[in-house]
């Protein structure tokens, strides 16, 4: 680390150090709708350091540095938060970005991308510090990864070198494991940032503050006061355009091996000893190992049939383009997981995900008990419903607490109340994207919110299970009208507990 | 006595008619503001500001102006609201202006009367708290956090330290300190590179520019690369005519380690130079926030600023 005297104390005490971010997949589409406006937004709020250097590589012929510039500037036009453009800022981190192209399999492109990292040294004063992330399809990881290893890229002696591998990190436990594998044979576990970009979310994060930074919570949080959680994203839009990606991924891969069971891990787990990487790591992973495998009988997979979305009439997913007529691919997943350990024995997390269903939201339900005895007549509290924290992801960012109120009059009746807290009116400004969290964590080596990867081989091995039975033993998933909440199977596998869906 | 109650009645009735349409929806309340002023324009300034500020927004804002000679009581509350960031809600502040004569010394009791229940209340010192001594006095028990700007000319670096030793101790800032913090992460960053660091300890003048009179943020600016640093170089403090910038603005910082130059210059608005023997020359943004920015972005820090009260003591030396 600097041993600048004049950086401590410092108000932007956040910024990255000194160092350059090769995007793999710079033409692509995560890079021009998620990463680069993600630099410029935080180049915006000073939040990248001047000694800073961003280098596309990429297939695709942009003319060279400048060509590449002006695609960026057209990305950000489309895709960044924050509109206008400001000239200045991007004209200063304009000069900072390079551009290499070539294919991935020539070692060609990486002789070319060392070149232009020695040249971004001299130029932008990045000290050979490089964050190499895999903006491709997960095909190309193994050859980029081998490639850096090959070329000598991968280790440095006095620099830091990362690797930023996207989800999904394999198709199931035993094609991780092979991943992991070629990605160990040219990077340590220490240099390798498995992301998830809900982890980077503020309201995720912000589950660590709400359970550990007060103390009204964690004496409550646990099997003895709350009766079971749900944890539910749910998206209003079909595959939009991405039939043929979906066919291969599936919501059970797209969403729940990482999203919903990342969550998860957040709510359910111990609070940890200090919020260095590796306790905080430590806790989330194990309550993944504790999570037990998917049973079929803990699962109902849909798939969406035509419906309405926003009030239009929409097609099913098979009549998607990409998509197989004759398809299997499930839109949808609903699971009962069950952690087995002290705090959440008998306490059933019911999770669920889905495309085209009744509205956009991300959201953990905690469901408290109910109180042991009510001393009011039925018809007072008829109404009263139990105690619900719920936390919201997106959209509306906040936390609510439903409880039970008496309504003013003289005689007593209850009825139910929710009371909100909402993130934009009470602080007034606008979360950071969780691609702009993310990055900045990458560029200062801070691994708390990316995935180990015993924590991924422990996902795998909860929905493994699933996904094998669906492959081996046929069946087709249940359909559900586009625009509802899902197939009416779910509400089964609730409805078996005595338990019933949130309506978010 | 009587004007006293009848005024927070009075105020507490019209809050409560103000709040009628959000009556039965749980709010969040964040903070106090207490401005404490003695120009009338300046309290219709603060009051216009706190329709500008971009976050941080103070759920109840108190602007008391105070006079020296006899003036009657007044008391008036409204509501400040704007859309929130996302366009989907609604910001509401609480808005209590008060005046008073004979010294203010009404408006502390007032002013704590009104303050919303345990939540942390800013002070921000729209006078030279040195004139004003008895009302800051009787108002630092219930503050939080001090805020005073000294590149005005109601307060200045003189009044600082005083502050800061005041018990019991409290957070306390100046605007200009706010106002430096670009370009103290610029400066900064001339250092980063290893050799440049080295070349630190080398030390032998600072050079501070601004525009106009004040020299607050120059002081403060040089102020803290000494606290920062174990010399004892040369201090040149240079004023330089601007009709393009607000007068104590900053127009560039030149640290000189035995003849190697490491310099930051503003070359436009928001954007600076850098320029060091390590590295080709580069610009970066210059962050030099506007009134309402900077103020939100004072509400929103709670804890003591060591590198401030460090150079505020580097300045007494």
């Amino acid at each position: 680390m600097s041993t600048n005297p004049l950086r401590d104390g410092m108000r932007m005490s956040r910024v990255p150090g000194p160092g350059a971010l090769v995007i793999f997949g710079a033409s692509g589409d995560l890079a021009h709708r998620k990463l680069l406006p993600a630099l410029y937004n935080l180049a915006l709020r000073n939040m990248l350091p001047s000694a800073f250097a961003l280098i596309g590589v990429a297939r695709r012929d942009y003319g060279g540095d400048e060509g590449y510039r002006k695609e960026v500037r057209k990305a950000l036009e489309s895709y960044s938060r924050t509109q206008p453009i400001d000239d200045a800022v991007f004209e200063t981190f304009a000069r900072g970005i390079y551009y290499v192209s070539g294919s991935f399999d020539d070692p060609k492109t990486y002789a070319d991308l060392k070149r232009r990292l020695a040249q971004a040294d001299r130029e932008r004063g990045t000290q050979g510090n490089v964050v190499y992330y895999l903006a491709t399809p997960p095909t190309v990881f193994p050859l980029v990864a081998t490639q850096l290893g090959e070329a000598g890229m991968s280790r440095s002696r006095t620099a830091m070198r990362s690797l930023v591998i996207e989800k999904p990190f394999g198709r199931d436990a035993a094609s991780a494991r092979e991943l992991d594998g070629v990605v160990r044979s040219a990077f340590r576990e220490n240099q390798v940032f498995r992301i998830d970009h809900y982890l980077g979310k503020e309201t995720v994060q912000n589950i660590l503050v709400l359970r550990f930074a007060n103390g009204i919570f964690e004496p409550v949080w646990n099997r003895n006061f709350i009766d079971h959680v749900q944890i539910t994203v749910a998206e209003s839009l079909g595959v939009e355009g991405r039939g043929r990606f979906y066919e291969e991924a599936g919501a059970m891969r797209d969403i729940v091996q990482n999203h919903l069971l990342q969550v998860l891990s957040f709510v359910a787990m111990e609070p940890p000893g200090s919020f260095d990487v590796e306790s905080v790591r430590n806790e989330r992973a194990k309550v993944l190992a504790t999570l037990r495998s998917l049973g079929t009988a803990d699962v109902v997979r849909g798939q969406y049939d035509a419906g309405f979305g926003g009030g239009q009439p929409v097609p099913a997913y098979r009549d998607e383009p990409g998509v197989d007529p004759h398809s299997l691919t499930e839109t949808y997943v609903a699971a009962r997981l069950a952690v087995d350990n002290w705090r959440w024995a008998e306490v059933p997390f019911y999770v669920r995900t889905g495309k085209r269903l009744a509205k956009r939201v991300s959201e953990v339900a905690i469901q408290f008990k109910r109180v042991p005895h009510l001393p009011f007549s039925y018809a007072a509290a008829e109404q009263l419903e139990p105690n619900v924290l719920v936390l919201r992801i997106q959209p509306n960012e906040g936390i609510a607490l439903r409880f039970g109120a008496k309504v003013p009059s003289t005689r007593t009746q209850i009825r139910t109340v929710n009371m909100d807290f909402d993130y934009d009116t009470a602080f007034a400004t606008q979360p950071a994207e969780a691609y702009e969290t993310l990055l900045v964590d990458a560029l200062r080596g801070d691994a708390t919110n990316f995935i180990r990867i015993d924590a991924v081989m422990d996902a795998w091995r909860v929905v493994d299970p699933a996904l094998h039975a669906w492959q081996n033993e046929g069946g087709a998933p249940h359909l559900y009208a586009a625009g509802s909440w899902g197939p009416d199977a779910a509400d089964d596998l609730l409805a078996r507990d005595g338990r019933r869906w949130r309506r978010p | 006595m009587a004007a006293t109650v009848t005024a927070i009645a009075a105020v507490e009735e019209r809050l409560a008619e103000l709040r009628g349409g959000e009556r039965g929806e749980a709010r969040t309340q964040l903070l106090d503001l207490v401005v404490l002023a003695d120009d009338p324009r300046e309290a219709q300034r603060m009051a216009r500001l706190l329709e500008q500020l971009p976050g941080n927004r103070p759920s109840r804002a108190i602007i008391a102006l105070a006079a020296h000679g006899a003036r009657k009581l007044d008391a008036a509350a409204d509501v400040v609201t704007t859309p929130s960031p996302s366009g989907e809600g609604e910001l509401r502040c609480e808005l209590v202006t008060l005046a008073a004569g004979d010294d203010g010394a009404a408006l502390p009791s007032l002013i704590a009367s009104l303050l919303l229940p345990d939540l942390p209340v800013f002070l921000l010192l729209r006078l030279d708290p040195e004139r004003w001594e008895p009302l800051v006095k009787a108002c630092w028990s219930f503050a939080s956090r001090v805020v005073v700007d000294s590149t005005g000319e109601r307060s200045g670096l003189h009044s600082l330290p005083g502050l800061l030793a005041r018990e019991p101790k409290r957070s306390v800032t100046d605007l200009s300190w706010s106002k430096l913090t670009g370009w103290r992460e610029l400066v900064a960053r001339l250092f980063d590179p290893p050799r440049a660091t080295r070349a630190l300890a080398r030390l032998d003048q600072i050079t501070v520019t601004h525009a106009g009179r004040s020299q607050a943020q120059a002081r403060l600016l040089a102020a803290w690369i000494l606290s920062r640093t174990d010399r004892h170089p040369i201090v040149e403090l240079i004023s330089e005519a601007r009709r393009d910038m607000r007068s104590g603005s900053l127009v560039g910082v030149v640290l000189t380690c035995r003849k190697e130059r490491f310099e930051v210059m503003r070359v436009a608005e928001g954007v600076a130079e850098l320029r060091t023997p390590y590295l080709d020359a580069q610009q970066a943004r210059l962050w030099v926030p506007h009134l309402p920015m900077l103020v939100a972005e004072e509400l929103g820090i709670y804890e003591r600023d060591e590198s401030f009260e460090a150079a505020v003591a580097q300045l007494a030396t």
